[in-house]
């Protein structure tokens, strides 16, 4: 327990954390292990109370129901089998996997049916010590405490969760890799509220959530490498006052096949988004390259403002567009109208199309002119629990008992030196 | 962080509290508003002081419990209101400084069951900040907004609002007060009626719907949002709007949607009672908001903008078709009103059905001293 209540005591004063830490120094809490088997030495629930700072918990295949939360440092929690673990929420459970500690690592399961998130990793508690995120909670932006640092989720499957597959909230350094997060109601991946999140979004594969990835007052994160099709919204990118840090800020995305965001099987994005391969919304700085960007029925791009957030100094390089309503639309409003955004498509795209018209030649320099592009209506959407399971995917290479050690920072990828992927890009799950 | 230099973002050094504190702990300043309400107009006087501690120092003449008249005080607005905006002869800083605190500090008389009369007067933006150049330096004309009249009334010098229990008390007093400022004119002018008072102290406007239910009633929440500071200076806008007939006679789930409440109870369409707070992240499993993305209590909601939540405190008139809503608010910079609006201006099911003929932002000091 007193493992448990570290991040509660956090936010006390160092008196009253004493008082409280000798208060939990009795002998009757059970000790905790640097390895736990799921079932064999605890069940799912218990294990995140029973393991070590610094411990394992190896899950064995099987259905499990419920939560598992892990509030210590760096804590490694994996699979056994990436297709065969599965967390079952039988929609009625919260959340899959809630992770509150410093350097966690989620590996090589399934998470499913969960009401909320499949994993959600957060830097805020409430005042019992459980992980909270942005919601109907209590959840105060102005109060946003310091990020916690520290994340690797990887070779996990979300799917059919009520809000997020897979959310990373007040963290800092991570990294969110080959996962596979499918009928997500809000998005598969989000990665919110950090002022510099550190954070790499690689290798993964959205298909038929509301929003593939759904970055929010997210800065300096990279989405490089990921299939992204089949969604409402291929990637969403807000600046907002619903949540602390905002705008976001140095947005890098590159290499991701971003195609047929315009899928009806899916349920309903909030805010009426369809067909839409990427909405930046009040974003600063963000440098959008190298992506094939094809099929999305309303807008490969649409780049508008946010409240008072305009978008200043983004970039649309080169890239490969095919078959979308417009390619690009820049549409700001009046109110808070865009500077320092440049469109630089490059001979290779000579044929991109924009709103207003003719964008594309005017490169960087001069403010471009703005259309007020908004989308047509968006056609009804089915329920999450109803969306299509996703195909399997090849888990981790090999599975050992030794936790992972993450490192204090991420090294971020270098966009320039990814080229465009061609359509099969993670097509298969071979 | 990066803001426009222009308009919604604070212009630096300018910056108001930008958030509200809690939301949750409106549930906090609920009770005294219920008792407050629960007795009636006629218990009033006495209870309504239960909201705030009683102020020190200098009393407003018409200032009997605590809280600001016609802003925080009586707790329960009273059932009728008159607004008028005059201009002025002289419109010298000087000369609108001493009309307008001879007006705040009158006393009209009026009959025994005029209930608590209170006057409230506030002077246009650019005198102010030409009287109180360190309290009203955030005080600006309001822009338009797109369901303005090409004839919007808007301008004067001050706003004289008069509040009292009975019609006849406001139209009295009123008169009495404009009679000491015989050679203005009046710009634009409004009566109007609330309700009968809930036990919550929220009243049904003419649309049927409640009102007034998310307000700040905690000295948190009136700090954070109504008063620019100690001296309890805050801004009052004043809409004089009509919901157009379309919006009346649509059916009534239709109307709750454009809404996110209940007609009947008031209660949120994310669930709760009739005083619950929205949720504004609520879904149903297929992932429509229960609160639609264009119901105005979605759109006019503060956490939106980052800002903290401004006191409403509106009246019905009967226009002559439609419903009429004399709009007040009182906010402590004119900039969340602005931003509130162009998100109504960018989508709101009510607000698009709604035609504003008279606006104006007026500075309502909390002390006449220069
Ligand atoms: C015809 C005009 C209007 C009508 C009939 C109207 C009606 C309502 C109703 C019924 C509610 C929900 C109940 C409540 O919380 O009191 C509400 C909420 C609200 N309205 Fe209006 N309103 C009007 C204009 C405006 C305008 C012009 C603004 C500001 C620019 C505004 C700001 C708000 C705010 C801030 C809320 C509270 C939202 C929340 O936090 O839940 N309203 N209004």
């Amino acid at each position: 327990m007193s493992v448990s209540m570290r991040r509660v005591l956090a936010g006390l004063s160092a008196a009253a954390a004493l008082v409280a830490t000798s208060a939990c120094g009795d002998t009757s809490e059970p000790e905790t292990q640097a390895v736990i088997r799921v079932p064999d030495d605890a069940t799912l629930e218990e294990a995140g109370d029973l393991v070590e700072p610094g411990g394992l918990i190896l899950i064995s295949s099987g259905t499990y129901e419920g939560t598992l939360e892990v509030s210590a440092d760096d804590v490694t929690v994996r699979g056994d089998d990436r297709n065969g673990v599965v967390l079952d929420g039988g929609l009625t459970a919260s959340n899959g996997i809630v992770g509150t500690g410093e350097r966690i690592t989620v590996e090589n399961l399934t998470v499913r049916n969960y009401l909320q998130n499949g994993v959600l990793i957060t830097g805020v508690t409430d005042d019992s010590g459980a992980g909270i995120a942005r919601g109907p909670d209590g959840y105060v932006p102005s109060e946003a405490p310091p990020p916690v640092p520290g994340y690797l989720v990887q070779y996990v499957t979300a799917s059919n969760n009520g809000l997020y597959g897979i959310y990373a909230f007040n963290r800092t350094s991570g990294v969110i890799q080959h996962n596979l997060a499918s009928g997500g109601s809000d998005s598969g991946i989000y990665v919110g509220q950090c002022a510099d999140c550190n954070a790499s979004v690689t290798g993964n594969v959205v298909v038929r959530n509301a929003v593939g990835i759904e970055l929010a007052n997210a800065s300096t994160v990279t989405v490089t490498g990921n299939r992204i099709v089949d969604n409402r919204v291929g990637i969403s990118v807000l600046s907002n006052y619903l949540e602390a840090h905002g705008p976001t800020q140095s947005l890098q995305v590159a290499g991701n096949v971003i195609a047929d965001n315009d899928q009806t099987e899916t349920p309903t994005q909030a805010s009426g988004g369809f067909g839409i391969g990427i909405g930046l919304a009040g974003a600063v700085g963000s440098d959008i390259r190298s992506n094939l960007i094809s099929g999305n029925d309303n807008v490969g791009i649409w780049m508008t403002s946010s409240e008072d957030f305009a978008p200043i100094d983004n970039t649309i390089g080169p890239g490969t567009w095919g078959d979308n309503g417009v390619d690009i639309a820049y549409a700001p409003t009046d109110h808070a109208p865009g500077s320092g955004n440049c469109i630089e498509t490059g001979p290779e795209s000579a044929g991109v199309t924009t709103e207003p018209s003719g964008l594309a030649a005017l490169g960087c320099g001069s403010d471009l002119p703005a259309s007020d592009y908004t989308q047509p209506p968006a056609p009804d959407g089915i329920s999450f629990a109803d969306v299509a399971l996703p195909d399997e995917r090849q888990g981790l290479p090999t599975v050992d008992d030794q936790p992972r050690q993450l490192p204090e920072t991420v090294e971020l990828p270098d966009i320039s030196a990814i080229e465009t992927p061609s359509a099969d890009l993670l097509e298969s799950g071979a | 962080m990066t803001t426009p230099s222009d308009e919604v973002g604070p212009t630096p050094g300018e910056e108001a509290p930008k958030t509200g504190g809690r939301r949750r702990e409106f549930l906090t300043g609920l009770g005294a508003a219920t008792v407050a309400g629960v007795g009636g107009w006629a218990l009033r006087g006495q209870l309504a002081g239960v909201t705030e501690p009683a102020e020190s120092g200098s009393p407003e003449p018409n200032a009997t419990g605590s809280g600001k008249p016609g802003i925080t005080h009586p707790a329960v607005p009273q059932r009728h209101i008159k607004v008028s905006v005059l201009e002025l002869a002289d419109p010298q800083p000087q000369a609108v400084h001493s009309a307008a605190r001879n007006l705040a500090e009158t006393v009209p008389s009026t009959t025994e069951d005029a209930g608590e009369v209170t006057i409230t007067v506030g002077v246009d933006p650019r005198t102010a900040r030409g009287l109180w150049p360190e309290r009203a330096t955030l005080a600006i004309e309001l822009p338009a907004f797109d369901g303005d009249t090409t004839d919007l009334r808007t301008g004067g010098h001050l706003v004289i609002q008069v509040c009292a229990e009975t019609a006849v008390a406001v139209s009295d007093a009123t008169a009495a007060l404009t009679a000491l400022v015989p050679d203005a004119t009046l710009v634009w002018e409004r009566t109007g009626y609330r309700d009968a008072p809930t036990p919550q102290g929220t009243t049904r406007t003419g649309l049927g719907f409640l009102d007034g239910i998310i307000a700040p009633r905690t000295e948190e929440e009136q700090t954070a949002g109504v008063w620019t500071g100690p001296e309890q200076d805050t801004f009052a806008v004043f809409r004089r709007m009509t919901v157009l007939s379309d919006f009346t006679t649509a059916p009534v789930d239709e109307q709750e949607r454009a809404i996110g409440r209940r007609r009947d109870t008031g209660a949120p369409l994310s669930g709760g009672e009739t005083m619950s707070e929205i949720d504004l992240f609520a879904k149903s499993p297929d992932g429509e908001p229960l609160i639609p993305a264009a119901a105005h209590a979605r759109r006019a909601h503060p956490a939106n903008i980052g800002r903290a939540l401004m006191l409403r405190r509106s009246y019905s008139f009967d226009p002559p078709e439609g419903a009429g809503v004399l709009f007040i608010a009182f906010v402590n910079d004119p900039q969340t009103f602005i931003a509130t609006h162009r998100r109504l201006d960018e989508q709101d099911d009510l607000i698009r059905h709604t035609i504003t003929d008279a606006s104006g932002c007026f500075f309502v000091p909390g002390s006449w001293e220069l």
